[in-house]
């Protein structure tokens, strides 16, 4: 009778435990908070690199001059271009097992039979437009004077003209092969110091710092600065000046980051300091470690209302009359021409000391072209387009004279677009990669945080976008790959900077524990004290 | 044809330098064979413009523009540096008289002073001498030489264009028109003293001389950052890749020059061709209440004109930025924006110039439809939250309405083009305290900021020492003329104060500095009226100094006013009125506005309740039509059955309302709202009330000071838009979209609005650690009942004689 007791008692212990062990997980569940699966291990490739290869392919056409005088080795000129050029880049490579970037070669040369028409009309013909990015096309022709260099001209389209004195192929294959490196080489580094991270290079390094980061969208907003109205009022012609200088400019530009453009004209814009001014001097001064506080950031209504974007300003400053003329100094104590500097990731400021005889003063359509030159050369270095001619002029050799046709009225020639392009391209790339690699990391270190079902969407469809980017990027698609490495961005962004995941929780895991305590505790003396009664009986019984 | 490089053609026909093989003659700087000082000793003649003791200037006999000036000194000095002080003082002190002088006299505005020494500068006659040369209007800018050659020169480098640089831009002819297009005025050097001197007929020259002087003429010789241009265009390209910087920095200049293959400046441009009528007003009012107070008013009017709906515009010039980007982007027609502190006393002040008066802040704004118009509506209260330092972003759905007779449009509008195209969604926050984070943007957002005109009397400190203040922001259409084929957009931000004189010295003397704290300064330069004008009492011996610069005498309906032109003002002026008067005595027979209302709750306890709201009509002979606009909170819970209506305390012989507008609430997500059209009989109140229940919220649902209740908005009492004629704002500038050339009947086409108090209404209050203590004690008692179950189901009862006890303890 008593060990029926006892072994009941025990069951009813024992069906207490089963209880709880059962009941805490679902506890635990219903308590959780709502994570979406994120593919994490898909993440951790793209971070790793083992998901993709990154490659930028560039395609050449080389038309040659068919010159009567047979001494070159025009059928293996191709193979022996590619192989040069694409042994001269793995030189400038820097070694990283991980991360395989690669720049393909293909080169393609052609007979150019009426070049003779050319030398004598200037005639091209139309067929041999190029207007595919990746796709350059290099005119080879003897030179007629007995000039002792070779003479390149970079026109701003996809096309150069190459003049060679030695009608070899040994010339023509260093001439081209050391243009297309010059060309290049600077792109390419930058683009590895996107993906290889910061490098002690410095010079990239301060391109870098100027460049706005990406967005699809910028605010252009032009500032014209009156320092005080009560002597001199000011007025712009902005409106025409934006449509005929800007214009073409925000057009081409456009294919990567849309630019919307406004101006204002605010007045009694002060600065913060006194500028220098010396008592022999007529003018006033300003010197560089002036400059990061001439923006009176508080008081001059820069700031856009309602865009999310980032705003590029652009302030053309008319000083009061106390403090004009003024002038910008260098550090050596010169005065600057322009008169304009540029803040980098901010915009630039342009200071415009007109004249003071009529009590107000109208920037005419004319007066503002050197304006917006200056406006514009800084819009470019803001949004990253690079001089492709500064790096290749210093990276060509004594034996060849580069030439570069200015850009069209876009601002843009099609060399720095089409480098502009692949430099975005990778950046997004890279930056996508870091942000979802970010996030994930976040997600699995706070074990509170929401992951709701529309994140994992954009994770995965950012996801998808990469590995599209990539692709198009592999079969030369550079408009494509652009526009997925662009979605690719935002979509990670947006999950990144959803507000759900950073939702306060209303019951965070302390709340949880504290709350349940007072059940808890109370619930658990008589459980345990039962058990260890059990297990010292049973104890006593095997004795 | 000679063998062309095709890079770099130089098939010019025409040359391109001042030919330096050529040996150059020398002029002779024997001052015997100065043609200058054979025309100041009057060996040859001149048309004299001006002379005095030291300096004689006469026409130029060869003019590069009308009215071509030479200043010369009568002493032979070859050139500027070896002049002595006394001559150049004398020579200066009388060049701005000859300028001023030679161009009032070709009725030109604009001219150049021109003064070059040396050969290589171009200077022919070595004589020191000043060019003034008039400009004129068609002057194309950039040429300080003639017109005429500049155009035979690029047409010549236009045809000589080989037709593959057009194809690929090469550089040098494009770099070549571009730098002749670049504006450098500064660098540019001419050759014009030749013309001055071949004309003389002294034949001091030899003939030959001057025929090649002659040729030389017809080119122009620029130089840029001291490099010779046309001398640059005979630079091997090696040379000019030592230029880089150069041209770097001007790369995009010459890019935007260069279009279709001619420099940009070569088009004929016309200027100012849509000139953008923006305008700036601004007035400030000084008006005495009856009860001795002081109404101050603030008024900014600034249009935009040109303005097309539907067409973005992007450049502002008065119109602030932010609110145009923020009615642009969330497409707004209308926005109305409003801050309050304090309450309009209507029976004393009469009606207040400002159009809303509701306590706290109140946003009324007309969407057009685009498909998200609440999307829109939301994200216009977060932008002007964000912009105005203000809770704005707190009204969501459970406060937003949609008023269907209160707040038409202010601007020009079609009923029926309206209500298929724009929706209209009102919201107020009557709990908001209004303080100078909120007037500081609002501030930003002058023409002239606070710096100068009436705006630099904006004290904050003082503002808010007031019995009222009321800040605002409206934007609406306004017809350009009365046939209001063109809109322009109008913003008018105001700011009204009452102030209390009487309450610091017993009378009702005041001064701009005792207002303020600031005395009135120079107009906003931007302004095109900047004004103060004070309304002059009808009675009472009083002194306003200094003197107005006009007084308009008394209109219809309207006071006699004093105005002050603040362009007049050179220093800084205190304008101050005085009474002969020892203590104020208050006026108890003053004229009472027509239409008034007071709102208040009625009942107790904290389970229901009741609103009662009676309007007053004074007049003793009009009926007066109106509309009643209520929102009331979710909850509290209306009970429609129960409202009724009462006309002098009876109940109404006919129903007063006409028609009744009303939508009941939806737990936390929508208001009540009561919009009812009523008649007002001559000189009655009229009063409704409706009963409530209150509600039970959710501890989460109580803001943090629960205990102080929760506040419900102002009613709107508005007069309908057809009652107009008879019933307006006594002020013309509180109608406010008057332009000068409309009628006055076009113009007021929007009404008075009256506001009640607002209600503070208190809700049963939880105990907010109630949920912690409940928690816990729940858990306890289950906790006891499970304790002692489970003994009671593991533990066995044995009862045990005393006898046994012993026996026990040593089983055990």
């Amino acid at each position: 009778m008593e060990e029926n007791l006892d072994k009941i008692r025990r069951l009813i212990i024992a069906s207490f435990y089963i209880v709880i062990l059962l009941g805490l997980p679902l506890w635990w569940k219903t308590t959780e908070v709502y994570r979406a699966q994120l593919p994490f291990a898909e993440i951790e490739e793209w971070s790793h690199w083992e998901a993709f290869d990154l490659e930028f392919p560039t395609h050449f056409t080389i038309y040659v001059a068919n010159v009567e005088s047979d001494n070159i080795n025009f059928a293996n000129l191709s193979s022996i271009l590619e192989n040069s050029i694409i042994s001269r880049y793995s030189d400038a490579k820097v070694h990283n097992n991980k991360k395989s970037i690669r720049f393909p070669v293909k080169v393609e040369s052609l007979y150019w039979d009426n070049w003779t028409d050319y030398l004598q009309e200037g005639n091209f013909g139309t067929s041999n437009s190029v207007s595919e990015s990746g796709r350059y096309v290099f005119y080879i022709m003897p030179n007629t004077k007995s000039n002792l260099k070779a003479k390149v001209l970079v026109g701003n389209q996809r096309q150069a003209i190459i003049k060679i004195n030695h009608w070899d192929t040994n010339v023509i294959e260093k001439t081209i092969s050391d243009l297309i490196i010059s060309l290049f080489t600077p792109e390419q580094i930058s683009i590895k110091k996107f993906i290889m991270g910061p490098s002690p290079d410095s010079k990239v390094e301060v391109d870098s710092m100027r460049t706005m980061k990406y967005s699809p969208q910028y605010q252009v907003t032009f500032s014209l600065m009156n320092g005080d109205p009560s002597n001199l009022l000011v007025n712009w012609d902005i409106e025409k000046a934006v449509n005929k200088y800007l214009q073409p400019f925000v057009d081409k530009i456009s294919v990567i980051s849309n630019l919307i453009v406004d101006s204002q004209i605010q007045h009694y814009a002060r600065l913060t300091f006194e500028p220098h001014h010396k008592t022999d001097e007529q003018f006033f001064s300003l010197t560089p470690e002036l400059l990061p506080h001439f923006v009176n950031a508080a008081e001059w209504n820069l700031a856009s209302a309602v865009s999310s974007y980032p705003t590029l300003n652009f302030i053309l400053y008319v000083p009061s009359k106390e403090q004009s003329p003024l002038y910008i100094q260098d550090s050596k104590g010169n005065i600057m021409e322009s008169n304009a500097f540029l803040i980098p990731r901010w915009g630039g400021v342009i200071i415009n000391n007109p004249d003071r005889s009529n009590s107000s003063h109208d920037f005419s359509f004319e007066e503002l072209k050197s304006v917006m030159s200056i406006f514009l050369m800084q819009l470019r270095g803001l949004l990253g387009v690079q001089d492709v001619w500064i790096d290749a002029k210093h990276a060509l050799d004594e034996t060849i004279s580069i030439e570069f046709v200015a850009p069209p009225n876009t601002a843009v020639t099609m060399w720095e677009f089409d480098s502009l392009v692949r430099r975005r391209i990778a950046e997004n790339i890279v930056t996508t990669i870091s942000t979802l690699k970010s996030l994930s990391q976040l997600v699995t270190e706070i074990p509170n945080m929401v992951v709701l079902d529309h994140i994992q969407t954009e994770v995965l469809l950012a996801l998808d976008n990469l590995s599209k980017s990539c692709a198009s990027l592999h079969n030369k698609q550079y408009g494509l790959a652009l526009y997925h490495s662009k979605k690719a961005i935002e979509l990670a962004e947006s999950a990144f900077f959803d507000p759900t995941m950073v939702s306060m929780l209303y019951f965070p895991d302390e709340h949880k524990y504290a709350i349940y305590m007072p059940l808890f505790v109370p619930i658990s003396v008589p459980l345990i004290v039962a058990l260890f009664r059990e297990i010292r009986s049973f104890r006593e019984r095997r004795n | 044809m000679p063998p062309i490089n095709p890079l770099f053609p130089r098939n010019y026909n025409t040359p391109r330098i001042l030919s330096q093989s050529q040996p150059k003659p020398v002029p002779s700087e024997d001052p015997k064979d100065c043609t200058f000082c054979k025309i100041i000793s009057g060996q040859l003649s001149c048309v004299k413009v001006f002379e005095n003791e030291e300096v004689l200037a006469f026409l130029d006999i060869a003019p590069i523009s009308k009215g071509h000036t030479l200043v010369v000194p009568k002493t032979h000095i070859p050139r500027l540096t070896l002049a002595p002080p006394s001559i150049m003082s004398s020579l200066g002190s009388v060049l701005p008289q000859i300028s001023n002088a030679v161009i009032q006299g070709v009725g030109a505005k604009d001219f150049n002073l021109l003064q070059n020494n040396g050969i290589i500068a171009g200077q022919v006659v070595f004589h020191l001498h000043f060019h003034i040369i008039p400009r004129f209007k068609n002057w194309d800018g950039r040429d300080v030489g003639r017109l005429k050659i500049s155009k035979d020169e690029s047409e010549n480098i236009e045809q000589s264009y080989p037709k593959e640089q057009l194809i690929l831009n090469t550089s040098n002819p494009i770099l070549r028109s571009n730098l002749i297009a670049v504006r450098v005025t500064t660098k540019e050097k001419i050759v014009d003293d030749v013309d001055d001197v071949s004309q003389y007929k002294a034949g001091d020259y030899e003939a030959a001389a001057a025929a090649e002087l002659k040729k030389k003429r017809t080119f122009r010789k620029y130089s840029y950052r001291g490099v010779d241009l046309d001398q640059l265009l005979d630079l091997t390209s090696d040379q000019l890749m030592d230029l880089p910087e150069m041209i770097g920095h001007y790369l995009a200049e010459f890019s935007i020059s260069y279009k279709h293959g001619r420099p940009v400046s070569m088009v004929n441009l016309t200027f100012a061709e849509n000139i953008q009528n923006d305008n700036f007003k601004e007035s400030l009012t000084i008006k005495s209440l009856s009860d001795g107070k002081l109404l101050t008013h603030f008024q900014f009017n600034v249009r935009i004109g040109g303005i097309e709906e539907g067409k973005a515009f992007n450049h502002y010039k008065f119109f602030p930025r932010a609110i145009g980007q923020i009615i642009q982007s969330y497409n707004a027609r209308e926005l109305h924006l409003t801050f309050t502190q304090g309450r309009w006393n209507y029976e004393d002040w009469g009606y207040p110039i400002v159009p809303s008066a509701g306590i706290g802040v109140e946003l009324w704004a007309w969407l057009w439809k685009d498909g998200k118009l609440d999307e829109n509506w939301k994200s216009l209260t977060n932008a002007l939250a964000g912009l105005f330092c203000a809770s704005l972003n707190f009204i969501d759905d459970t406060i937003t309405v949609q008023p269907k007779l209160s707040f038409r449009p202010e601007g020009p509008y079609n009923a029926t083009e309206l209500s298929t195209d724009a929706e209209l969604r009102y919201g107020s926050l009557p709990h908001e305290n209004v303080c100078t984070e909120n007037l500081t943007p609002w501030i930003k957002l002058l023409p002239c900021k606070s710096n100068s005109g009436i705006a630099s009397l904006l004290n904050g400190h003082k503002l808010y020492d007031s019995n009222f203040h009321s800040m605002s922001i409206h934007v609406r259409p306004v017809c350009e003329n009365s046939e209001c084929l063109r809109k322009q957009l109008e913003i008018v931000q105001t700011v009204s104060t009452v102030v209390d004189p009487v309450r610091n010295s017993g009378k009702r003397d005041w001064s701009l500095n005792q207002i303020f704290g600031r005395s009135l300064s120079q107009a906003c330069p931007l302004a095109e009226e900047s004004k103060l004008e004070i309304n002059l009492p009808e009675d009472g011996d009083y002194k306003l100094s200094p003197d107005a610069d006009d007084v308009i005498q008394k209109t219809e309906g309207d006071t006699s006013k004093a105005v002050f032109y603040l362009k007049n003002v050179q220093s800084k002026t205190d304008v101050s009125m005085t009474w002969k008067e020892d203590l104020f005595e208050y006026n108890l027979n003053f004229e009472q506005p027509r239409v008034y209302a007071h709102r208040f709750f009625t009942g107790y306890g904290q389970e229901r309740g009741g609103i009662k709201i009676n309007i007053f009509n004074k007049s003793s002979n009009i009926t007066v039509p109106i509309i009643y606009f209520d929102v009331i909170p979710w909850f509290l819970k209306l009970y429609l059955h129960t409202l009724k209506v009462q006309i002098n305390g009876v109940e109404a012989q006919y129903n007063p309302i006409k028609d009744l507008y009303y939508q009941p609430a939806v737990d936390r997500s929508r208001p009540n709202v009561i919009e009812a059209e009523l008649s007002l009989p001559p000189n009655s109140i009229t009063t409704l009330s409706i009963n409530f229940d209150k509600v039970f919220l959710k501890y989460t649902e109580h803001p943090p000071d629960a205990n102080r209740g929760f506040d419900i908005g102002s009613a709107v009492i508005s007069t309908k838009v057809e009652s107009i004629d008879d019933f307006k704002y006594s002020d013309e500038r509180a109608t406010r979209n008057c332009s000068d050339n409309m009628s006055k009947t076009a113009c007021h086409h929007f009404p008075i609005r009256v506001y009640t108090e607002t209600l503070l209404v208190s809700l049963p209050t939880p105990d907010f650690s109630m949920p912690y203590n409940v928690i816990t004690l729940t858990c306890t008692v289950i906790a006891l009942f499970f304790g002692s179950m489970f003994n009671l189901m593991t533990r066995g009862f044995i009862a045990l004689r005393p006898s046994e006890v012993n026996e026990g303890e040593v089983k055990a």
